[in-house]
């Protein structure tokens, strides 16, 4: 809840929503329980971003805002367009030094594997930092309430991305199967970039090298429903086009 | 499962008037980084066109490369090109590097795997007369259904390779000369099966003769 040094201001941006670059957001104390992302529904754009950041990231997340505003506020004719927001985003953050972004500024949750939270927050728009230890895991799950620019920044981390391939049953349904198809995989290494919209790509899984790895969610938040944690069958249904037997599980890290 | 929040309403035409004003203007950035800010202003336009309004060219084989593979030349201008490739149902599209420049891959048509591969050092360390072994890690492996996008930036990613699935596969390739000088003629690479080291994805590659 404490302000931060550095308040300045920006001229106001022409749909009416207001960013102040570097502005205070009182929401630190929000990030106290998992899944925390889910705590900044419904905030609005007139708060700013927390966080102490360099010159570098401060360009990136006035990029960020203006992408934002473009693309996602509003865009030709209302409409979102989350593909090109994707692509625009994540080039801009493949521009970044990974160590020009924020650290974590508090654990919002923590194991002996894996910590996370949030490290930048600017309403809508915000930087998570997943720190994994060497070898972790960070489990299957989907965001399909946001959309995601996922950037390596220390480290190196494999990674797979799923999306629906039929239609899912509910999510407190733990037992009945649904198909998933594996649309991508890679690792991640400093400074480069995956990322996930609602509808492609939109459940993701990291696995963290014999270093370990950091990593960095700048997430979109659109509203919707909470994520959820899933489980995969060890082999595919079909090989090339990657379908695996599903199941939803207990929200777990 | 593929399609955008927001429907595909751009056709090929109305793609490259509404991105080449901008990108000719970020294509004279020669900086990974300012390649990376080209493909993204590239990418971002291409999310919204509709497959179906590209039309599926005559194709012809190209020296060197396999002859269950296609190409077409579809678009010919500044800063880019478009370059249709069609894949007969499982055939291979053998790794290349781009190291003259960048791509953009719009897929149209059919399923594909793409494998993404850069050089492990330096590609103006490398010998580009081809002789002798080189070390590449892969970055990516990515399945396409019409209206997915995969990019070869520079040197990010700079390799790719296209395996078909059972109905064939056909794509754009909006291939630009982002660094000219680079350009060693066509290249295709052979990439051993298993890696040298997983966790990092490192394979022995060697040239091939094309």
């Amino acid at each position: 809840m404490q302000p931060l040094a550095n308040r300045t201001t920006s001229p106001p941006i022409d749909d009416g929503i207001r960013y102040g670059r570097r502005h205070v957001l009182r929401v630190a104390g929000a990030f106290g329980a998992l899944p925390f992302l889910h705590t900044l529904s419904g905030r609005g754009p007139e708060h700013g971003s927390l966080g102490a950041q360099s010159d570098a990231f401060d360009a990136f997340a006035d990029a960020w805002r203006d992408l934002h505003v473009d693309y996602m506020g509003g865009g030709i004719e209302g409409e979102p367009m989350e593909d090109a927001y994707l692509y625009r985003l994540a080039a801009e953050a493949r521009g970044l030094a990974p160590t020009a972004v924020p650290p974590m500024m508090r654990k919002a949750f923590e194991n002996e594997r894996l910590s996370t939270g949030p490290a930048w927050v600017g309403g809508a728009i915000f930087a998570v930092v997943v720190e994994m230890a060497p070898d972790s895991v960070l489990t299957p799950h989907d965001h399909p309430g946001h959309v995601v620019v996922t950037m390596g920044l220390r480290g190196t981390a494999s990674y797979a991305h799923y999306e629906l391939a039929d239609e899912p049953p509910p999510k407190d349904d733990r037992a009945s199967p649904f198909l998933v198809r594996e649309t991508r995989t890679g690792i991640l290494a400093p400074g480069c970039t995956t990322h996930l919209s609602r509808t492609r790509d939109n459940m993701h899984t990291f696995r963290a090298g014999p270093e370990g790895a950091t990593l960095v969610d700048f997430t979109t938040e659109i509203g919707g429903p909470k994520f959820s944690m899933l489980t995969l069958d060890a082999e595919p249904e079909d090989a090339f086009e990657g379908l695996y037997v599903a199941r939803w599980s207990e929200v777990k890290f | 499962m593929h399609t955008g929040i927001r429907e595909r309403e751009l056709t090929w035409a109305e793609f490259t008037e509404e991105v080449l004003p901008e990108a000719r203007t970020l294509a004279t950035d020669a900086s990974a980084a300012g390649i990376e800010r080209y493909l993204g202003v590239l990418a971002a336009s291409a999310s919204r066109v509709d497959p179906a309004s590209i039309a599926r060219p005559q194709f012809s084989a190209y020296p060197g490369y396999p002859d269950d593979v296609g190409f077409a030349l579809s678009h010919r201008g500044s800063p880019f090109l478009g370059v249709q490739f069609w894949i007969e149902p499982g055939a291979f599209l053998p790794f290349h590097p781009h190291p003259g420049g960048s791509v953009c891959t719009l897929f149209l048509e059919g399923a594909a795997r793409v494998s993404n591969f850069e050089f492990a050092e330096p590609m103006d360390a490398l010998d580009w007369e081809k002789k002798g072994d080189v070390l590449v890690r892969r970055t990516r492996e990515q399945l396409l259904h019409p209206g997915d996008i995969n990019l070869v930036a520079n040197p990010r990613d700079n390799i790719h390779g296209f395996r078909a699935g059972p109905k064939g596969a056909r794509g754009i390739d909006i291939t630009t000369g982002n660094r000219p000088e680079n350009r060693h003629g066509d290249s295709l690479l052979e990439i051993a099966g298993a890696p040298r080291d997983a966790t990092l994805g490192v394979f022995e590659a060697h040239w091939r003769d094309s």
